[in-house]
């Protein structure tokens, strides 16, 4: 098959995403957040937790995040902030970055749209086991090393949990990403393989050990240009997790006994606005299929999940220094079928309680925007619902900012650039 | 006989020839020599036009700018004046480069810099500096775009390179880097700034030309990379990057590169 011929299946494959709407669901920075997309469908620093060789293109970067857990747990604390710093040595040593106190995973604004579980369309990085590990471990340290192509990352963490005993959970992870060039008719191409494990210990008079908690992740990313404006890409992860401890009285978390199996596909268009901004669509489908209790041969339950996802994100500059950003996602498609010795059940969590079956189901709307002077940048993501209550509510002559209601943000990053 | 000792000559003759192309170091150096003086020709050549050039150049200043009287007091601006006399500086530097870039017209392989209004003139034409790509592209020439990194938010900020010049830019902004480096290879460009400088100019001559003639930049320091000095030169205060012109030159006094635009930018 010609070159040509292989771009004009990927476009026709890609219009099919597109007439359905385009791009993938909010997670991780406020940024994207914001955006309510997949760091897989626009090019932000988050991609460096998938793929590690992404440092170099992030190189000379400070990042700080001000709330601890993504979208949905807000700013402020001030002692459960996380970041680092990504420095270029130089092309003989290479490019390093080090982080800190990273939570296990990121909570976003779209979780609620898809319920508990859809482990990579709503986390692009969980604790060792799963998003279900019911003690997983915030981390400590992560260290990024990247040179040519081929990136890498060790990630430790060392927590003293309290799961109704003393447990000490220890995690350490390594994961590697390489940019693989061009291939076929795509311009750009990079892989991503890693390994976690975490170990349980308790503490206490009982002593105990896991019986093995890790997860093993990898994926692909492939970019294409259609034309000067225009760009589209697709990608997939997949990602295998096991959490296993002895029993409920452990002290590990009862009942948790896992073996689960995820897999994410996706595709997205991006339209640039002449160096302004961007519009971006995106469709995504995750499969996610465990069993749980396996301690238990007599209660294990059988977990089936399907979710198909549409979203949008625009972003524009409005002058120098500020910039605005709005997306929506929404699941197109989104099952979960239980079944527990033969009781069996099929449920949509995307459904919002109480709704009539005529009722709007759903959707995860946000708005957010960048502050940009010099060097440095503060990102925020909006509270949606502080915004309409003041647009609902507008005094003339006071302004939306200023109508009785405070427009409060969800989550903010501030970065700096040297 | 006189036939005898004129093949005899030319024997001869073609002996030393044939010796001479045997052992060819002795061409070798007769073709370096004649090369050196070649060189040396179009130097002096180059040399003479870049005179030319500064000459018209001060002519033109001559006409557009006031002439300073002795008993002059500066007077101190109030914000509107002050913007009117930018205004007014702006457009006459303009004219400078637009005469000077008159005046070369004919030359390929010099570009015209008019950092006040960060302008660049090729062949008599006017672009923005900041639109140095785009440039390259109208004159068909081969423009290699590489991405340099990234900001957070992802946006990319590219090096577009041509020959010797070069443009550092992020994709969402409006201003970047402009850099040239000193001329290496066939088919790279010098420049002339209205102030006169160009790659031939020595650091007396940078710090002459630009505090007598410039009244937007001003200097700012002096500072070392490695073994390289650089002359520095800014515009502006207050939020937002200044506009910076930096000249470096090499331990033997030979500017390596002109750098200019966003130069606080990341």
């Amino acid at each position: 098959m010609k070159f040509e011929n292989k771009k004009w299946v990927l476009r026709v494959a890609l219009a099919g995403a597109l007439s359905l709407g385009v791009a993938s669901v909010a997670k991780a920075d406020a940024r994207l957040d914001s955006l309510a997309t997949d760091v897989r469908q626009v090019d932000d620093i988050d991609i460096i937790w998938l793929y590690p060789n992404q440092i170099l293109s992030y190189k000379n970067t400070v990042d700080f995040r001000l709330n601890p857990s993504g979208n949905a747990s807000g700013v402020g604390g001030s002692n459960t902030e996380w970041g680092g710093v990504i420095h270029d040595l130089g092309d003989d040593f290479g490019t390093i970055a080090t982080y800190v106190n990273r939570p296990s995973a990121e909570t976003t604004g779209t979780s609620t749209l898809l319920g508990a579980n859809r482990n990579l369309l709503t986390n692009y990085w969980q604790p060792a086991g799963g998003a279900g590990n019911p003690v997983a471990t915030s981390s400590n340290l992560d260290l990024f090393w990247a040179k040519s192509d081929l990136g890498l990352h060790l990630n430790y963490a060392d927590n003293l949990t309290d799961g109704g005993a003393a447990v000490q959970g220890q995690t350490w992870g390594l994961s590697a990403g390489l940019n693989t060039g061009a291939f076929m008719s795509f311009n750009q191409t990079q892989i991503h393989l890693g390994y976690t494990e975490q170990w349980l210990t308790n503490t206490a008079a009982n002593g105990g050990h896991d019986q093995g908690i890790y997860s093993i992740t990898g994926g692909f990313l492939a970019q294409t240009d259609l034309n000067p404006n225009d760009s589209a890409r697709v990608y997939g992860d997949a990602e295998f997790d096991a959490f296993h401890t002895p029993g409920n009285n452990s002290g590990f978390g009862a009942g948790v006994n896992t073996n689960a199996t995820e897999i994410l596909v996706g595709g997205s268009i991006k339209h640039n606005i002449a160096s302004r901004g961007f519009v971006n669509t995106g469709l995504a489908f995750e499969y996610d299929g465990s069993q749980s209790g396996l301690n238990n041969p007599n209660a294990v339950t059988n977990n089936n999940m399907y979710s198909l996802i549409w979203n949008a994100g625009v972003e524009s500059s409005l002058n120098s220094f500020l910039t605005a950003r709005a997306g929506l996602a929404k699941a197109i498609y989104n099952r979960a079928y239980s079944a527990t010795a033969g009781a069996a059940s099929w449920t949509d969590p995307s459904l919002n309680a109480g709704n009539a079956i005529n009722a709007n189901k759903n959707v995860s709307f946000n708005i957010g925007g960048s502050i940009n002077v010099e060097n440095w940048t503060l990102d925020s993501n909006i509270n949606v619902t502080t915004l309409e209550n003041s647009l609902q509510a507008i005094a003339p002559g006071t302004g939306i900012m200023f109508a009785g209601t405070a427009i409060a943000t969800t989550e903010t990053d501030l970065r700096y650039k040297f | 006989m006189r036939y005898l000792l004129m093949v005899s000559f030319l024997l001869l003759a073609l002996s030393q020839g044939s010796l001479q192309a045997q052992t060819s170091t002795p061409v070798t150096d007769s073709t370096t020599a004649i090369q050196q003086e070649k060189d040396k020709i179009e130097l002096e050549k180059l040399q003479l036009e870049d005179a030319q050039l500064k000459l018209k150049l001060m002519q033109a200043q001559a006409q557009l700018s006031p002439v300073p009287t002795a008993t002059a007091q500066p007077v101190k601006l109030t914000g509107d004046q002050e913007k009117l006399a930018l205004e007014e500086l702006k457009e006459t530097e303009s004219k400078k480069a637009e005469v000077l870039a008159k005046e070369a017209k004919e030359k390929t392989d010099v570009f015209i810099l008019d950092f006040i209004n960060a302008e660049i003139w090729y062949k008599g034409n006017r672009f923005s500096i900041y639109d140095f790509n785009n440039m390259v592209l109208d004159q068909n020439w081969k423009l290699v775009k590489k991405l340099d990194e990234r900001d957070a938010g992802g946006h990319a900020r590219n090096l577009f390179t041509y020959q010797n010049a070069n443009l550092l830019k992020y994709e969402h902004r409006d201003r970047g880097i402009f850099f040239m480096t000193m001329a290496a290879q066939s088919g790279d460009f010098d420049f002339l700034t209205t102030d006169g400088v160009s790659f031939r100019s020595s650091s007396s001559d940078v710090r002459t030309n630009v505090n007598n003639s410039n009244r937007y930049f001003v200097y700012d320091s002096q500072g070392w990379d490695k073994d390289q000095k650089i002359l520095k030169y800014r515009h502006g205060e207050g939020l937002g990057f200044n506009d910076q012109v930096e000249f470096w030159f090499d331990k033997h006094g030979t500017m390596t590169k002109v750098r200019f635009g966003t130069l606080g930018e990341h």
